[in-house]
């Protein structure tokens, strides 16, 4: 018999609290994307926190699952599900790649213009082995 | 005190200052839909006061100049990002092109390596029946020519790359030489003039252009700029432009960038350029030796399984693909035999024995390349390939969406906005009507005075 999990609406046989978990990450990584697309940084801590803490919980109902063997529909759900958010995540990392990468660039050379700091690594790059 | 010539002259200078406003005014709203344009405003400053006799009188206003409001901290993050698109964008076009060479449909390697051993189980049920022995054949021959589709297909991938990275220096040299150009005729002009500005903008646009071609560092010196590479080769000093240039490297067989005499083809990561050289020179070269990887592999070891085996006439088996391996194994791979009896299904000579056909079968799960058996190794292939080009439309996706966003930034600093345009004509209009009207007043005191009793005495 299924270990079952106590939730606010009742309990769930793991497979199905999983799923839930996933697609609640889903809309946590959507929600995300938004705000990456939008360039609005806002909303950004609050849901990195949320999608930490539910990536947790789907951590720990995996583990409860390993014991059990999943349906072939929730087999390909979650499939389905953790394909997608590979894809959501990848681009997440990609976007705030950027974004460190804009501020980091903005920050030097407003650094540079100020005069508190003389250069960059990219400048000994350009010159080193030249010489 | 002001004398009434004087207060001509001031309202005058307000006519030329007002007439300046509205001109840029009109240009900036001409412009509205030009792309790549920077909105500009008049530069208008207090002209120096006269004191006379201890009481200060202002001068009215004079016209600075004109100038463009431009973020150049923001211009160089466009940049930067373009080079990261132009990347994304070429290696993910040439990793497409790559992925058509591994389909799942019958035309595949896969699926000509699943028909292969197909049609070995075939024969089993009938050892010596000639036409399942041609079956075979007919299999093995389409599986080679799979192999060698493919192999030439990335082949002629990467020569279109090398064809694309000739095209790609040839525009990277017409642009420089273009900024060249505009650095001189930039240095020519007062950075004040309406003109000024156009010079500018003309210049970004290239160097964004550029950015898209090749990685770009942007040096400001004042009114000229530098632009090297990342690693420091130059591009365009002042008026002057360093051309690059592309010759045939013999050990590569691609050609290869110098600038100045110097190979640079490794130091170039971003641009089109980059996508261009990371495609031809790492992924695809990587995705061709482990094709020939499997097809040396699975030559090697069906031949070994066939050699195992005796033929219909009841002699030892000889090999049934040409040996391969290496470099080239994937295109050269070809059937050794035509003649359908010459198969070793046979284990022990006799023409009904199927015994080494269990062997020619097992090939299936054997590791032929890398620890991986023959549809393992392609399915990682495929998972590679489609892999590249899944990661470069990631990359690709968040460059133009931070491109957006810093364009976006851009059109807030640097953009035509409608609404102001309206309310700075508006009030350009009214300050000129003010001006006209202080010219119209003066000039009736002066017909007064003209007209005063004993004035013309």
């Amino acid at each position: 018999m299924s270990a079952m999990i106590e939730s606010p609406s009742g309990p769930f046989p793991p497979d199905a609290q999983e799923l839930v978990l996933l697609e609640t990450l889903k809309e946590l990584l959507t929600a995300a994307i938004r705000s990456l697309s939008r360039g609005e940084p806002k909303e950004l801590v609050e849901l990195s926190r949320n999608i930490s803490a539910t990536a947790d919980e789907v951590a720990a109902t995996e583990s409860s699952l390993c014991r059990l063997p999943l349906t072939p529909a929730a087999q390909q759900q979650r499939q389905k599900l953790l394909a997608e958010l590979r894809q959501q995540r990848s681009f997440c990392r990609a976007m705030l790649r950027r974004w460190r990468r804009s501020i980091l660039l903005r920050r030097r050379l407003l650094d540079l213009a100020t005069g508190t700091a003389t250069y960059s690594e990219a400048l000994e790059a350009r010159w080193s082995g030249r010489e | 005190m002001s004398s009434l010539l004087g207060t001509i002259s001031i309202a005058m200078g307000a006519l030329e200052a007002q007439q300046a406003g509205l001109a840029t005014t009109s240009n900036n709203i001409a412009n509205l839909n030009t792309p790549g344009y920077t909105r500009e405003q008049p530069i208008l400053q207090e002209a120096d006061p006269i004191i006379n006799n201890g009481i200060t009188y202002g001068q009215g206003v004079t016209l600075q100049g004109i100038e463009s409001l431009r973020d150049s901290i923001l211009q160089l993050q466009i940049d930067s990002e373009t080079q990261q698109q132009g990347q994304a964008q070429a290696y993910v076009n040439a990793m497409s092109q790559a992925q058509t060479l591994f389909p799942d449909d019958t035309s595949g390697i896969g699926q000509q390596i699943s028909n292969f051993f197909q049609s070995l189980n075939s024969l089993s049920t009938d050892p010596s029946n000639l036409a399942l022995r041609q079956s075979v054949l007919s299999a093995a021959g389409s599986m080679a020519s799979a192999f060698n589709g493919t192999a030439n297909g990335l082949s002629a991938v990467r020569s279109s790359l090398d064809q694309n990275v000739q095209q790609a220096v040839g525009e990277v040299n017409q642009i420089t030489q273009q900024i060249a150009g505009l650095n001189a005729q930039i240095a020519g002009v007062s950075s004040g003039s309406q003109g000024y500005g156009s010079f500018l903008d003309q210049r970004d646009n290239l160097v964004q252009k550029l950015s898209g071609l090749i990685d770009v560092s942007v040096i400001n010196n004042g009114t000229s700029i530098t632009l090297t590479t990342k690693q420091g080769a130059a591009l365009v000093a002042g008026n002057q432009s360093f051309a690059l240039s592309t010759a045939l490297d013999p050990a590569s067989g691609v050609q290869h960038i110098y600038s100045q005499g110097t190979d640079i083809t490794s130091e170039i990561s971003s641009g089109q350029l980059g996508g261009f050289l990371q495609a031809r020179d790492q992924t695809l070269p990587a995705m061709q030796a482990q094709l020939d990887s499997l097809a040396g592999g699975l030559v090697q070891a069906l031949n070994t399984a066939n050699a195992k085996g005796f033929d219909l006439n009841g002699n030892a088996g000889g090999n049934l693909f040409s040996p391969v391996s290496g470099a080239g194994a994937a295109a050269s791979m070809t059937v050794a035999i035509t003649d359908p009896s010459l198969l070793a299904a046979s284990s022990d000579g006799t023409t009904g024995s199927n015994g080494n056909l269990t062997n020619l079968s097992a090939v299936a799960n054997q590791a032929v390349s890398n620890g991986m058996t023959p549809t393992g190794a392609y399915g990682n292939l495929v998972f590679q390939v489609g892999t590249a080009v899944s990661g470069g439309n990631t990359e690709l996706d968040a460059s133009n969406t931070m491109l957006t966003q810093l364009q976006q930034q851009q059109a807030s600093v640097s953009g035509v906005s409608l609404d102001e345009e309206a309310s700075n004509l508006m009030l350009y209009q009214r300050g000129y009507q003010a001006a006209a009207e202080a010219i119209s007043a003066v000039d009736q005191m002066m017909q007064t005075i003209i007209q005063m009793p004993g004035a013309n005495t």
